[in-house]
C-alpha cells in the first residue's frame, strides 16, 4: 500500500489525483467462500459399466483431436471398437443433452473413435516389467479387459480358452452384421501387441486343472462366461431338430451351413433369440421368434428388436411353449399356450400367467431355444462354486488365494460393457495384490481408474446445469442398410459416422461437469480475478477474488465448486 | 469437409479481451455495477474519459491515491454527471482530441432523480456524450433509499415492508427518447454482447446517447452475491426489463424476445420482494404484459412512421464504428 502522510501542506495535490492501481488493494481479504475448478462426473459416465471417460473423449473430438481422443479412450478399455457396436449404451438414457434435441450418440462416438488410429500410435505405454505372471480363463471381453490392464501395468498374461479363436461371446454369439470379424480381430491384435498371450483350445478342468494353473502362476482370473445351456422343459426337446440357440448361432457365425428346417420357431425374448432369429433370416431359413411376454419386457437391446423386425421376423407375444409336436418323427409344430401378464416379478417386470384353454399349435418344423445361458462351474474346485456364480467378494477375490474372477460368471450382468467394467476393476484389485500392497475393501469403481482428476461423490445431472447457455440442436440420424439389401448376407447393418459427422456431434456435447475453458467464468467476474492460464484451464487470483461465486453459478457445465475458505 | 476440425470454439460469448479495469476495487462481492464497467470499458477501450458522480462507482474506483480504471476518471458533484461529461467534451474538443469518448457513468438516483435536470438539458443540446446510468433501482451508496427507479412493491429503508413502494418505476428511456436523441437503448449485464454493440454503436455517433443499464445489487436487493447475473438474467426473460433500442426518438429495435418466464422466478430471489402477496405479483404480472403491448405498439408505429421533420438534432455517422467482438 502507498503511505498517504503529507507533512507540509505542499505535499497535498492541489486536486487529489490518483494514480496507483487499486490492485494494491487485497480484497481476496473479504471472501468467506471461494470457488475452486473441480471437473465432476458426469451422468453418461457416471451410468457406463465399462467406465468410458466419455465426456473427455468427446472433447477431444471436438477439438478435431482425433487420435489423441482415440488414445484416451483406449486407456483402460481395450474394445471401445467393438462395444460401439453391440453395447445397450446406458449412457444415453442419461445424457443431459437428451431433452435438448436428442441424447449425443454416444455409441457411434465411441464406435468412430474405436476404429481411429494405427497401432502403433494407440497404444499406452507399459510399465516396467514386475516378473509377475497371471493366468485368465476365457477369453471373452472380461478376460481380455483384464488382460490388456494387468499388461499394460507390466505383468505377462496369458489367456487361456476352450475355443480355437480368443473373444467369448463377440466372436461366436454376436453376428458380423453387428460385429464385423475385422473390427474385433484389430482390437484383439491390439491387445497381443500389448504383450498379451492368448492361448486357444485349452479348457481349464480338461486340459489343465485350476490348481496347476495356481502353481505356475501368480494370480489366477476366472472369466469364463456363461455357457451351460437350460433345457426348456417341454415334452419333445429332445428331437435333433430342436437345437441350443447359442450353438447353432456358433456354427452359422464359424461359417458352417447346417441343413436346417425351412421355418423354425426361436423361443426367448433376449439378444440370443434376436440374433438366431435375424442369423436363420440371412441364412435362408424363416424364423418365427415365441416369446412369453410382451415386447416391452424383452430383454433384447430395444434397437435389435427394430431391426429384426425392419428385417421382417415374425415375432409371436405373449406366448409360451408346452410340448414339441412330432408326426411321424418329424416336427410340425410348437404347440403353445397364450400368456397374459400378472403381478411383477422380483426382476420388475410383470410375470406371465398362462390363459386357460389357449392351447394352438405354430406350424414350423424345427425350434431354437434362445431362453438365456448358465453357468458351468463344475470343472472348477468346489470352494469357487456357488450357485450360477463363481463365488467371490466385493474385490472380485474369490476364496481361493489368489484367484479373482470377473465378467458374467462374476455378475451375470449379460453385457459386454459390465464384462469390461468388471475385468477393468478386477485387474485393479490383482495389480495390488501381485504388487503385495494391501487389497482395497472394494474394487476401485472404473471411474477411479481414469487417471483424470474428477470428483466423484456428485453426479451432474440437468439440474446442476446452466441452461441458459445450452441451445437445442438435434440428434444426428444413424444410417443402416435397406433391410431388403442387408438380409441377403452378414453385412454391417450400421454405417460408422464420417470424421465430420463425428466431429459435429462431439461438439454437441453438453461436456456436463467438464471444463472446455469456455470462458464464462472470466467473462462474468466482476473482480477480473481470473486468468486465462498459457496451458489448459484458469488461475483464481486469490488476493482478489472476493469469493462471490458467479463463476459458479455461470458456468454452463458445474466445472466449478463455492468451498468454505479455511483459515 | 463443412466443418472444420480445428475451430473448436466453446465460448458462449465473445467479448472484447481488452482490460480496462483492475482488480481490488471496492465493490462489494457479486456487484453489478462493477462487472457493468468491467464490460462497457472493453467495449469503449482505453481512449475513453469516465465522469462518475456521488453514487456506489465513486467509492467503487478506489480511495486515494488508487484508481480501478486505467482511463481517466473524474468524480463530480452527484447532480451533474452529464453537464460535467459534456464540459470534458468540450475541452477535448478544444485540444483537438475528437477520438476521445466521454462517458458519464451515474447510478439511478444520479440520474432518475437528482442528476434529472442536468441530464435533461445536456441531451436536448445534444452534447455528444454516452451517458451510461448503472440502475440498481435505489440509492445503495448512502443505505438503500428509495428512488423513482425502485420497481412497484420493493422493499428499501425508506419503503418498509408495512409500505412498500406504491408507485410503478419511473421509465426513464422512454423520457430520453421524448428528447429525440440520435440513440437511446437498454442493456443488461447478463447480455454483454448486446451491452458491447451498443456502446460500440454510441460511440459511432455524435450527439447524446442514453444507455439504461439494469444491474444487480446483493446488498440492495438482499440478493446471494452469485445469482447477481442469473437475476440480471430473469430481469429480461420474464419480460420486467425488456433489451431494446430506440433511434432519434422514432425507431424501435426489440433486441431480444424474452422467454417470459414467470416473473415470480425472479421475484423469489431477492429478498426486497419477500413480502409480496400473490396479489401483488398479479399487479406485477399485468404490468409486464401491459408495458409488452406499448412497447410493441410503439415499434410497430416506428416501422411506418417517417423520420421526423428538420430540425433534427440528430448527427448519425453510420458504420464508422461496426460493433466487432474481438
Ligand atoms: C447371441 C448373443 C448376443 C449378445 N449380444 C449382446 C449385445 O449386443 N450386447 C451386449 O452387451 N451383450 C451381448 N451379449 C452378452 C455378452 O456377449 C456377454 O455378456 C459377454 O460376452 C460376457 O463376457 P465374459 O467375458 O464374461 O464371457 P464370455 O464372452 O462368455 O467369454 C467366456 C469365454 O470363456 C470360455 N470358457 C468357458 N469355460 C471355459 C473353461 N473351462 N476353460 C477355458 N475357457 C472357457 C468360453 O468358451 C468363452 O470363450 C450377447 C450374448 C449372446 C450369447
Ligand atoms: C447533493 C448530494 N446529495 C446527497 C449525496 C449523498 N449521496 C451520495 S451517493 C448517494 C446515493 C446515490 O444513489 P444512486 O445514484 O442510485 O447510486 P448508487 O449508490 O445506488 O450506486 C447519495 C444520496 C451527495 N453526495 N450529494
Ligand atoms: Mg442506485
Amino acid at each position: 500500500m502507498v503511505e498517504i502522510n503529507p507533512r507540509t501542506l505542499d505535499d497535498v495535490p492541489a486536486t487529489s489525483y490518483s494514480d496507483h492501481a487499486t490492485t494494491a488493494i487485497k480484497t481476496g481479504t473479504w471472501k468467506y467462500v471461494q470457488p475452486v475448478y473441480e471437473d465432476k462426473l458426469p451422468a453418461c459416465s457416471h451410468r457406463c459399466p465399462a467406465g468410458n471417460d466419455i465426456s473427455r473423449f468427446l472433447y477431444l473430438t471436438a477439438k478435431g483431436d482425433l487420435l489423441e481422443a482415440a488414445r484416451w479412450i483406449r486407456r483402460g478399455n481395450p474394445l471401445p471398437a467393438t462395444l460401439g457396436r453391440v453395447c445397450p449404451h446406458p449412457c444415453e438414457d442419461e445424457c443431459n443433452r437428451g431433452p435438448l434435441g436428442g441424447a449425443i450418440a454416444i455409441h457411434m462416438m465411441e464406435r468412430f473413435l474405436g476404429d481411429q488410429g494405427a497401432a502403433e500410435e494407440l497404444l499406452p505405454e507399459r510399465a516396467p516389467a514386475t516378473g509377475k505372471r497371471v493366468a485368465v480363463v476365457g477369453a471373452g471381453p472380461a478376460g481380455i479387459a483384464a488382460a490388456y490392464n494387468l499388461a499394460l501395468r507390466g505383468h505377462e498374461v496369458e489367456v487361456l480358452d476352450d475355443k480355437p479363436e480368443p473373444g467369448g461371446f463377440l466372436r461366436t454369439g454376436i453376428p458380423q452384421y453387428r460385429l464385423p470379424r475385422e473390427v474385433l480381430d484389430r482390437e484383439i491384435a491390439l491387445v497381443e501387441r500389448c504383450g498379451v498371450r492368448f492361448v486357444p483350445d485349452t479348457r481349464v478342468g480338461r486340459d489343465v486343472s485350476l490348481d496347476e494353473l495356481r502353481e505356475r502362476f501368480d494370480a489366477v482370473l476366472v472369466a469364463i462366461g456363461f455357457h451351460g445351456s437350460r433345457p426348456l422343459g417341454v415334452p419333445g426337446e429332445d428331437h435333433e431338430h430342436v437345437y441350443n440357440g447359442v450353438r447353432l448361432l456358433e456354427r452359422i457365425l464359424a461359417g458352417e451351413r447346417p441343413e436346417l428346417p425351412p421355418r423354425m420357431a426361436v423361443v426367448g425374448g433376449g439378444n440370443t433369440a434376436m440374433d438366431v432369429a435375424r442369423s436363420l433370416r440371412r441364412i435362408g431359413v424363416e424364423p418365427v421368434v415365441v416369446y412369453r411376454r410382451s415386447r416391452m419386457e424383452m430383454p433384447a437391446i430395444p434397437t435389435e428388436v427394430d431391426e429384426a423386425l425392419a428385417e421382417g421376423i415374425e415375432m409371436v407375444f405373449l406366448t409360451a411353449p408346452k410340448r414339441v409336436v412330432i408326426e411321424g418323427g418329424r416336427i410340425t409344430g410348437l404347440e403353445c399356450v397364450k400368456m397374459r401378464l400378472g403381478e411383477p416379478d422380483e426382476s420388475g417386470r410383470r410375470r406371465p400367467v398362462p390363459v386357460e384353454g389357449s392351447e394352438h399349435v405354430v406350424p414350423v418344423s424345427g425350434i431354437v431355444t434362445a431362453i438365456g445361458e448358465t453357468a458351468e462351474l463344475d470343472m472348477l474346485p468346489e470352494p469357487l462354486r456357488d450357485g450360477w456364480r463363481v463365488a467371490h467378494d466385493a474385490r472380485f477375490a474369490t476364496p481361493l488365494e489368489g484367484v479373482f474372477t470377473a465378467g458374467d460368471v462374476a455378475t451375470g450382468e449379460g453385457t459386454v460393457t459390465a464384462a469390461v467394467g468388471t475385468g477393468r476393476r478386477a485387474a485393479a484389485v490383482i495389480d495390488a495384490f501381485l504388487r503385495g500392497e494391501a487389497l482395497p475393501e472394494e474394487a476401485p469403481r472404473v471411474q477411479v481408474l481414469w487417471g483424470r482428476q474428477v470428483r466423484l461423490d456428485t453426479v451432474v445431472h440437468v439440474e446442476q446445469l446452466n441452461l441458459a447457455y445450452h441451445k437445442e440442436a438435434p440428434r444426428p440420424g444413424i444410417e443402416e442398410l435397406d433391410p431388403a439389401v442387408r438380409v441377403r448376407d452378414f453385412s454391417e447393418v450400421v454405417r460408422s459416422f464420417t470424421a465430420e459427422r463425428a466431429i459435429e456431434e462431439a461438439r454437441r456435447c453438453l461436456e456436463c461437469g467438464t471444463c472446455n475453458e469456455c470462458l464464462n467464468c472470466l467473462w462474468f467476474c466482476p473482480d477480473v480475478a481470473i486468468h486465462k492460464r498459457s496451458g489448459f484451464g484458469f488461475d483464481i487470483d486469490e488476493e482478489h477474488c472476493k469469493g462471490c461465486g458467479i463463476c459458479v453459478e455461470e458456468c454452463p457445465r458445474d466445472a466449478l465448486t463455492l468451498v468454505e475458505v479455511e483459515r | 469437409m463443412a466443418v472444420d476440425p480445428k475451430a473448436y470454439d466453446p465460448r458462449n460469448l465473445h467479448l472484447p479481451e481488452l482490460e480496462v479495469m483492475h482488480s481490488g476495487h471496492l465493490a462489494c462481492p457479486g456487484c453489478g455495477a462493477a462487472l457493468g464497467m468491467r464490460q462497457a470499458l472493453k467495449a469503449l477501450g482505453d481512449n475513453t474519459m469516465v465522469v462518475i458522480p456521488a453514487c456506489c462507482w465513486a467509492v467503487i474506483v478506489g480511495p486515494y491515491p488508487y484508481e480501478a480504471l486505467k482511463v481517466p476518471v473524474l468524480q463530480v458533484a452527484f447532480e451533474t454527471a452529464a453537464i460535467s461529461a459534456a464540459g470534458v467534451r468540450a475541452a477535448l474538443d478544444a485540444q483537438g482530441k475528437h477520438d476521445t469518448t466521454v462517458l458519464a457513468w451515474a447510478g439511478d438516483g444520479g440520474t432518475f432523480d437528482i442528476g434529472f435536470q442536468s441530464l435533461s438539458g445536456a441531451v436536448e443540446r445534444n452534447d455528444d456524450i454516452i451517458y451510461v446510468c448503472y440502475d440498481n433501482e435505489a440509492y445503495m451508496n448512502t443505505g438503500i433509499q428509495r428512488s423513482s427507479a425502485t420497481p412497484y412493491g420493493a422493499w428499501t429503508t425508506t419503503t418498509p415492508v408495512e409500505a412498500p413502494k406504491a408507485e410503478p418505476k419511473k421509465n426513464m428511456v422512454e423520457i430520453m427518447v421524448e428528447h429525440r436523441i440520435p440513440y437511446t437503448a437498454t442493456a443488461s449485464i447478463a447480455y454483454p454482447e448486446d451491452f458491447i454493440r451498443k456502446l460500440r454503436k454510441a460511440q459511432s455517433i455524435r450527439g447524446a446517447k442514453f444507455i439504461h443499464l439494469w444491474i444487480s445489487c446483493p446488498a440492495g436487493h438482499k440478493s446471494e452475491e452469485r445469482y447477481s447475473v442469473k437475476i440480471a438474467r430473469l430481469a429480461v426473460e420474464t419480460g420486467i426489463f425488456p433489451l431494446y433500442e430506440v433511434e432519434n426518438g422514432v425507431h424501435y429495435t426489440i433486441n431480444h424476445e424474452p422467454a417470459f418466464t414467470d416473473v415470480a422466478e425472479y421475484l423469489r430471489l431477492q429478498g426486497r420482494f419477500r413480502h409480496l402477496k400473490d396479489e401483488d405479483i398479479e399487479t406485477i404480472r399485468r404490468n409486464i404484459e401491459w408495458e409488452w403491448k406499448r412497447l410493441r405498439a410503439k415499434a410497430e408505429m416506428g416501422r411506418t412512421l417517417p423520420a421526423p421533420p428538420p430540425p433534427v438534432r440528430a448527427v448519425v455517422e453510420e458504420g464508422e464504428h461496426e460493433p466487432s467482438t474481438e
